[in-house]
């Protein structure tokens, strides 16, 4: 359902309520699975989605959209993720233990990694995706999971074009380093 | 431009013309290229692959995000927000332990974000209390289940968020069932709140309980006293049998030894409200009887409201006369001016800087 439709319905109506809920429930796994990539935790992914939603249930009288839902609903989590990564860093700062913490590799949680078998090359490109600086992985999954253009990442995040160019390429720079070996 | 980032561009179909031709060419010129470009797009491929991993139950998350914005209607709910910080509850905390925990079981697990490390305890009351009903004071039920030590984000049960701040930690009833929703905090805590009004959200830091009733607030407690600011809606403040409703634009200060809440209202920074303790429960009634002694009223309970403090002294809106006044506050008022202020019912008809009561508190 595209957004227009969404508005147009109302979302105080019976069936705004049923609109908002399908797009909900439409969007929740897609959303969910790219907060996960940026934040790292099943608990604050969920939350992101949440807050999102809340708020535009809040909003939704004068919410206006400017872009498709779905490049507005991925930039909204990006921007939820992003507040909550730059709160963790503050929380961070503080503790001696951070680099303990940082030194990622783990992605999934025991319940995810059991239902997922991934193979020894994505497990590694998880890693390397994980290791990312912030911005960079937000930005680089924004396009990879919620397959938005550049433009539209740009016109979401409120930057230019050219800097998610370069965040995406620095990306799979990065990745290529570090798996150049694995890949045949 | 890095050939690299000209491979990144043609292989998302960014790359203009020229660019595509030059990287067609250079493509052509050796294998090597070829495989580079292959590397990247089976990064590309892989790397949309992996996102999807575990991901929550769609409908229960459904039912969260129902749950949160108002039980399963839609109705409007706004998280609430409250920050506390806490100075001296460690022996609290350890008094809530010890109060009741007959047998818990550690468990350690990694979880949260970046592998951090976080206790879990669950707990069992000793005194057969609910599990996750605390109460303030020490001496009440105080059984709580999980404990949270890493800073940072964390969703309690009823869907709530709480971020903890370095060397805090706070504690909650696995499920965070019972009457009420009881969180213990030793340190700072942000916590965003799902509203609830027929489970309030109670956070306890010392003795003293802080009571959500759909509102956003502040607590800051030092070992001296905590100050509750809230910004929007109510919440109540009690310590022992003592409590006090807070309101926007209110600022309440509990001291710790001297008993004592002051509630300033945070626009008229002159007007102070005081919980006063029994001595001034004393004074108060003994001016209800002079009152009706000087047959300003004919008895005690026709008393609607009344002020006395230096400069007024008004009884059910009427202004008395000066000599009045200067009895009464000769008798009544110390040096350090605090005033008497008094209301059948609770209704913020009377405001100065004194001791408040109404009818209930004194009989």
């Amino acid at each position: 359902m595209e957004w227009n439709e969404f508005n147009k319905v109302g979302l105080l109506a019976d069936e705004g309520v049923q609109a908002f809920e399908k797009v909900f429930t439409d969007w929740f796994g897609h959303l969910y699975a790219y907060a996960m990539s940026v934040v790292k935790d099943e608990g604050i992914a969920e939350e992101a989605v949440q807050a999102v939603f809340c708020r535009i249930w809040e909003k939704r009288e004068r919410l206006q959209v400017h872009a498709s839902l779905k490049a507005y609903l991925y930039g909204s989590v990006y921007h939820e993720c992003m507040d909550w990564l730059r709160h963790r860093k503050r929380v961070e700062a503080h503790r001696r233990h951070a680099q303990a913490i940082y030194t990622g590799g783990r992605v999934m949680t025991e319940s995810a990694s059991a239902k997922v078998e991934l193979g020894e090359l994505e497990k590694k490109l998880q890693q390397a995706i994980d290791e990312l600086p912030d911005q960079c992985r937000a930005i680089f999954c924004l396009s990879r999971y919620g397959e938005l253009g550049y433009k539209e990442i740009a016109g979401q995040l409120g930057i230019s074009v050219k800097t998610v160019e370069a965040q995406i390429s620095k990306a799979l720079k990065r990745l290529r380093k570090k798996l150049a070996d694995f890949l045949v | 431009m890095n050939m690299d980032d000209l491979i990144v561009k043609y292989l998302l179909g960014a790359a203009d013309a020229d660019e595509t031709t030059r990287i067609e060419r250079w493509l052509a010129a050796e294998e090597r290229n070829r495989e580079r470009l292959r590397q990247f797009r089976t990064l590309w491929d892989l790397s949309g692959r992996t996102a999807v991993s575990a991901r929550p139950d769609t409908q229960e998350a459904l039912g969260r995000l129902r749950q949160r914005i108002g039980r399963g209607n839609m109705a409007r709910r706004e998280p609430e927000r409250v920050m506390l910080r806490k100075g001296l509850a460690a022996a609290v905390l350890v008094g809530l332990l010890c109060a009741g925990v007959v047998i818990f079981v550690a468990v350690r697990r990694n979880s949260g974000p970046a592998g951090a490390e976080r206790t879990e305890k669950a707990g069992v009351t000793g005194k057969g209390g609910e599990t996750g009903k605390v109460t303030a004071g020490g001496g009440g039920t105080a059984i709580v289940g999980i404990t949270v030590t890493v800073p940072g984000k964390d969703t309690l049960p009823d869907g709530s968020v709480v971020t903890l701040a370095p060397h805090s930690k706070f504690i909650y009833a696995p499920k965070l069932t019972g009457d009420s929703r009881t969180i213990s905090l030793e340190g700072d805590a942000n916590f965003s709140v799902v509203s609830d009004p027929a489970r309030p959200f109670v956070v306890l830091t010392g003795d003293i309980a802080v009571r959500v009733l759909g509102t956003s607030f502040l607590v800051r407690s030092g070992p001296d006293s905590t100050e509750v600011i809230v910004t929007t809606g109510v919440v109540e403040v009690s310590r022992d049998k003592d409590s006090v409703i807070v309101r926007a634009g209110e600022r309440l200060t509990v001291f710790g030894k001297k008993k004592e809440m002051v509630l300033r209202d945070g626009g008229k920074k002159s007007a102070m409200r005081v919980k006063g303790g029994n001595d001034q429960k004393r004074v108060m009634r003994s001016i209800i009887e002079d009152l009706v002694k000087e047959k300003i009223v004919p008895d005690k309970d026709s008393v609607e409201w009344f002020g006395l403090d230096p400069q007024h002294f008004i009884v059910n809106g009427r202004v008395m006369p000066v000599g009045m006044r200067q009895l009464f506050t000769a008798k009544y008022i110390k040096p350090d001016g605090m005033g008497y202020y008094f209301e059948a019912e609770k209704g913020g008809k009377v405001s100065g800087t004194g001791y408040f009561f109404d009818r209930k508190d004194l009989y």
